[in-house]
């Protein structure tokens, strides 16, 4: 019997010329075949497509590894969690686990925080709109508070006096220091409203000023704008100790941002090879405070704030392909069970796609189709992925969209069909972070008032 | 039937080459396959069960695949249009 010939999907592209990019056109041969160890087939078999596998043993080698970068070059170091990146209790309970405080930007957070067993004392509340029944409360909990506007500073001083106790706070700076901006979150350095607003916590009878915030930005991947910011810090910090000598600043707080691996789409070099890592982040961050600090008899707690960097690689999403389309103007799509509903960093990233079959080099050649990656939802915009290089693919075929841990379940939203479990890989047993959606759940909170509810006709 | 154009030129690596426009395109083994037995003159049904046997794949994949392929080789212009009837 003739033995059988390896097969893929007969395919054919035009050859196009005058790339600009030595390897456009090279084919990504590698699959994705398993995740953490586990069968793509196995997974989609046991807890359906689209799907979010998490790999419990990264998350808890990713926060290791930033621990020990930052805690071998600055003595006293805290790891909040953000929780706006992932807030999926389990994600959030696994890196508390770890011995991280939680890091909350609302009351909903604050509160899955404490569902989880996380004591106020550890709980940082940041953000631009607390409400004061918010605020009161993590007041009486001793969380720390980050203020984020002089609104919020009247609302503490009168919160404190309501408790008849000195309450500590914090205060969210911003500055200029690259092309993007966040100006709009706390106060502005340049414009003199963090001396401002240390003044105001200065002259007030109920707060004292025990820290300085600060939140660059997101997937920052030049480490060296850590290295101004916290000059720029200790600069105001040196300001308003000298200043106002009664001033014990407890803690200095810089933030998240710390970039993952992944592409953003303007960028023509993949992720991984521009992304710093944690030691060089540490550096970046530590040798300025230690060169402040070490001589001084005063060392205050460093706080980070990672999210992205702690989750994003170690979350993946399958997905499946559903159809494909040979579209008017020659090019091809591909259409996917999991959108952009799911995956709102699509707009952000150029997202690492593989598909789970392996597609040997044997029969196809090297070939590659260039193909557009849509969802399922009728929304033209619904486009998770612009000219990929995908091996021919069918029907059926299942796909793993690497390192969509960050801003895709917590930002993802319910539109047109209901969204895919979530689930965790631990060792070689699979559980559910999260359960898929159903109707119930949808449409539990809608009423129908009496006069609607009756069909005419 | 759909017929290839006679004029392409199909290169054993998987290069094929329309003279008449002057593009170029790679292929893959597969697709090699189903171009020389289309240039052959091998009816689609044959062609679809020579497909199955050779790769010793199912009925319903060798269909799809065989109807996807050949509206691709359509859209590029690689069939002789006079000759191309919809498939079965």
């Amino acid at each position: 019997m003739p033995e059988k010939k390896l097969y893929e999907k007969p395919t054919i592209v035009r050859n196009m010329q005058g790339s600009m990019n030595k390897l456009a056109g090279a084919r990504q041969r590698q699959q994705c075949g398993e995740i953490a160890g586990i069968s793509v087939n196995e997974l989609v078999k046991g807890f359906g497509s689209p799907l979010w596998v998490a790999c419990e043993e990264e998350l808890r080698l990713k926060y290791k590894n930033l621990y020990q970068a930052f805690s071998l070059r600055y003595p006293k170091v805290t790891i909040a969690y953000s929780y706006k990146t992932n807030f999926l209790p389990g994600i959030c309970a696994l890196f508390h686990q770890e011995g991280a405080w939680a890091e909350v930007v609302s009351g909903f957070e604050y509160e899955i925080a404490l569902s989880l067993g996380v004591p106020g004392s550890q709980i940082i509340f940041n953000g631009p709109y607390k409400t004061r029944e918010e605020l009161e409360r993590a007041v009486k909990l001793n969380s720390t508070i980050n203020a984020d506007s002089f609104e919020e500073l009247y609302e503490l001083e009168e919160i404190a006096e309501k408790l008849g106790r000195k309450v500590k706070v914090g205060i969210r700076i911003n500055m200029k220091l690259y092309e993007a901006n966040w100006s709009r979150f706390g106060f502005s350095l340049e414009e003199g409203d963090a001396l401002r607003a240390a003044h105001q916590i200065a002259q007030s009878g109920n707060l004292t000023l025990s820290g300085l915030h600060i939140h660059i930005g997101t997937q920052i991947l030049d480490k060296d704008i850590y290295r101004r910011m916290v000059e720029r810090l200790l600069e105001f910090y040196q300001e308003i100790t000298s200043q106002y000598s009664e001033i014990t600043i407890e803690y200095l707080d810089v933030g998240g941002g710390f970039a993952s691996s992944n592409t953003l789409h303007h960028e023509w070099i993949s992720g991984e090879y521009v992304c710093p890592t944690f030691e060089e982040y540490a550096d970046a961050i530590c040798i300025p405070l230690t060169s402040e600090f070490s001589k001084a008899g005063h060392m205050p707690r460093l706080f980070l704030e990672p999210g992205r960097a702690l989750v994003d690689e170690c979350i993946h999403m399958i997905a499946t392909l559903v159809a494909r389309k040979d579209l008017p103007d020659g090019q091809r799509g591909l259409v996917l069970n999991a959108g952009i509903n799911l995956l709102p960093t699509s707009y952000w990233y150029r997202f690492d796609i593989k598909p789970a079959a392996t597609h040997n080099d044997a029969a196809g050649g090297g070939i590659a189709e260039r193909v557009h990656l849509y969802g399922p939802l009728c929304m033209n915009i619904d486009c998770i992925q612009e000219n990929a290089l995908l091996p021919p693919l069918r029907a059926g075929e299942h796909l793993v969209i690497r390192n969509v841990g960050a801003y895709n379940y917590s930002q993802s939203w319910q539109f047109i069909r209901l969204r895919p479990a979530a689930v965790i890989i631990t060792g070689t047993s699979v559980e559910y972070l999260r359960l898929p959606e159903n109707t119930d759940y949808i449409m539990q909170l809608n009423r129908i008032p009496e006069h609607l509810a009756h069909r005419s006709g | 039937m759909p017929v290839i154009k006679n004029t392409l030129e199909i290169d054993e690596r998987g290069f094929i080459f329309d003279p008449q426009t002057g593009s170029s395109f790679a292929i893959n083994k597969p697709a090699l396959f189903i171009m020389k037995e289309l240039k052959a003159g091998l009816p689609l049904r044959s062609l679809q069960e020579a497909l199955q046997k050779k790769y010793g794949i199912d009925s319903k994949i060798a269909k799809m695949d065989l109807a996807d392929f050949v509206r691709q080789l359509t859209k590029l212009e690689l069939l002789n249009p006079d000759k191309v009837s919809p498939l079965d």
